[in-house]
């Protein structure tokens, strides 16, 4: 965990986990690759990453994380104190230690129902903010505000995707040489499926892991994606370990994960990243942004309504493009019609904040959006928990670079999504891979959830914060909601509930006797 | 490049189902319209693909010979999940009917996906 106190009168700093040099009369702390940083404008070239730089001469403090928003870093504010730290838990301590009184944030929870996650940028709690990735955070004169580092990249003349190819290679060698113990998290996708294959060609070696669902559940009903994964691991000639993800473990880690993410998430691959950064060696690979940068689920569903419905809200389809709770935000919530608004102008903001067409709208959102509010903090935060490395080969800034440097129809064409990749790598996959539809990471989710620990039913944070609906908290409470509630839905609430419910028995342990 | 089409059709030759379903704001947030089998056919030759398709009331029997293999045992992971749904009369009820048929998952939608 890293953390850092600095007082606002003084500007004395107390902090943990950084790394400190002193340039141009500033203190700079740092984490990663950002050795070198002499200004906060050195976290627009930065991976994996956060920086701090205090001046006290000119009674001012920035700070942030790397442009992509690989590092996460959440900061609170007193009149006399500001708490930066990648850990959540940290801050909400910190400030309550302090006699803040944190309140929850009814718009963060509509977004969380809405895209699946709270959007980077706020909270859950209106006091604490998930720093945006893509610029950085300036105190001054006793406020905080943002500064904006997004630059949009131009499209080149060629058509070739050859950059991209070339830019996926560079980053596959550079970590294939850090590790002798690399562990690819594959799924059995097509984008998981290409770090497998690159981390393997010859002389490189890495191994598989993938998710098994304990015996019980391949033998009553099959193996979801796992086949796949062993094709993979086949064709690379490599080993691939299975990690247990039976419901007693799932429960467990979802458990750890409420505990310890910087927010609730919807998206139920989390409990199982916990789980495969459990049984990581050293060096963890995933496929992540293959999705983002090449595609992206909703693109196909935002671009046909768009097409059908052109006057159509752009910040609606956006909203709905998730494919979460929106269209039931009236029956969720007491404040649902309001809430609903509020999201749809919430998404109309975002889509409006990126250049170009509709298609180089969305390629910046799926990248910029979800990746940093959600993605990146999947891996680094089960990867501090167990003391690993997570690496995303895809997801670096040159891979960025060259992927939206070529024409979009490079990549999407509707309906097909990732051409570039696959034009890329299909000659070395399996063609299964190729010719399979996307589907997701595949779980048994409804199983999973009646065998969780009861007492992530017992919903009573989620009544106690005032903004749900009395029929819709009794319908997740009933003892048959497994069957009657969709799992999803379901799922989402004892996230939300578990996470919230932490927060205040946190607090309360935290609070000096 | 296609003109955004249906990724989940229903197959049919009922005009008035189409005038139903098509604008229902259901029907466009999970990207299905009515299609004909004569305009499947020729979307297909065009090269496009299908996530999903119901066969209503039997038309467009002979599409499903483009869509899946007729054996029973081919991978569903990488062929489009064909549904069909046989309704005795087309009114109002009919659209529901037919987006829960979409929604149905399959044998092996044990496993949610998502994420």
């Amino acid at each position: 965990m890293r953390w850092l106190e600095i007082d606002l009168e003084t500007f004395a700093v107390r902090q943990s986990g950084f790394s400190e040099h002193a340039a141009h009369g500033r203190a700079i702390f740092h984490s990663g690759s950002l050795g070198h940083a002499v200004r906060i404008e050195d976290i627009k070239d930065a991976e994996y990453a956060q920086l701090v730089v205090v001046d006290a001469a000119a009674r001012t403090i920035a700070f942030g994380r790397d442009y992509l928003g690989h590092y996460p870093l959440t900061y609170g504010c007193t009149a006399q104190t500001l708490i930066i730290s990648d850990s959540y838990s940290y801050v909400h301590s910190a400030l309550c230690a302090r006699g803040v009184s944190l309140t929850i944030s009814e718009e963060a929870l509509a977004l969380f129902f809405t895209m699946g996650f709270v959007p980077h940028g706020r909270s859950v709690y209106r006091e604490i903010v998930n720093c945006e990735a893509t610029g950085y955070y300036l105190w001054k004169n006793r406020s905080v505000g943002r500064v904006n580092l997004f630059e949009p990249i131009a499209i080149s003349a060629s058509d070739s995707i050859s950059a991209i190819g070339d830019a996926i290679e560079a980053e596959v060698d550079r970590y294939a040489r850090q590790s002798d113990q690399i562990d690819i998290w594959c799924s059995g996708g097509l984008d998981s499926s290409i770090m497998a294959m690159r981390f393997n060609a010859k002389p490189r070696q890495a191994d598989i892991i993938t998710l098994a669902y304990g015996h019980a559940i391949h033998e009553q009903y099959g193996d979801g994606e796992r086949r796949f994964a062993r094709t993979v691991a086949q064709a690379a000639q490599t080993h691939m370990r299975d990690v247990d993800l039976s419901p007693q473990q799932f429960d467990r880690m979802h458990t750890m994960f409420a505990e310890t993410h910087n927010g609730p998430v919807m998206d139920f691959p989390l409990p199982p990243k916990y789980s495969l950064a459990q049984a990581t060696r050293d060096l963890a690979i995933t496929g992540e942004a293959g999705d983002t940068f090449f595609g992206g689920t909703k693109n196909a569903s935002i671009m046909y309504a768009h097409h059908k419905q052109p006057d159509a809200s752009l910040g609606r389809l956006y909203a709905v493009a998730h494919n979460r709770y929106f269209k039931h935000l009236k029956e969720i919530f007491k404040r649902g019609e309001q809430l609903e608004t509020f999201a749809v102008e919430h998404c109309d903001k975002l889509v409006q904040a990126y250049p170009g067409d509709l298609q180089r709208k969305l390629f910046y959102l799926n990248s910029h959006e979800k990746l940093g509010s959600m993605i990146f903090a999947q891996s680094y935060f089960p990867s501090q928990v167990f003391g690993i490395r997570v690496r995303h080969p895809i997801a670096s800034l040159g891979v960025y670079k060259a992927s939206f440097s070529v024409p979009d129809h490079r990549k999407f064409s509707y309906p097909f999504s990732k051409i570039a990749l696959i034009e890329l790598y299909r000659d070395q996959l399996p063609p299964v891979i190729v010719q399979r539809k996307k589907s997701g990471t595949q779980l048994p989710l409804g199983h999973y959830l009646k065998h969780f620990n009861p007492e992530k039913f017992d919903f009573s944070p989620l009544r106690e914060a005032g903004f749900f609906q009395d029929a819709f908290l009794d319908k997740v409470s009933a003892p048959d909601a497994c069957e009657t509630v969709p799992p999803l839905l379901l799922y989402a609430c004892t996230t939300l509930n578990h996470w919230l419910k932490h927060k205040e028995r946190h607090h309360v342990d935290s609070i000096p006797a | 490049m296609l003109t955004p089409y249906p990724l989940k059709p229903v197959i049919t030759n009922d005009k008035r189902l189409a005038a139903l379903y098509d604008n229902h704001p259901e029907s466009i947030d999970m990207i299905s319209a009515c299609l004909t089998p004569e305009e499947a056919n020729r979307l297909l030759d065009q090269g496009a693909v299908f996530d999903s398709v119901v066969v209503l009331n039997g038309d467009g029997e002979q599409l499903i010979q483009r869509l899946v293999p007729m054996t029973e045992d081919y991978d569903e992971a990488l062929f489009p999940q064909v549904v069909s749904v046989t309704l005795d009369h087309i009114d109002g009820q009919s659209v529901p009917v037919i987006h829960s048929a979409l929604g149905k998952r399959r044998a092996r939608g044990f496993f949610a996906a998502g994420g």
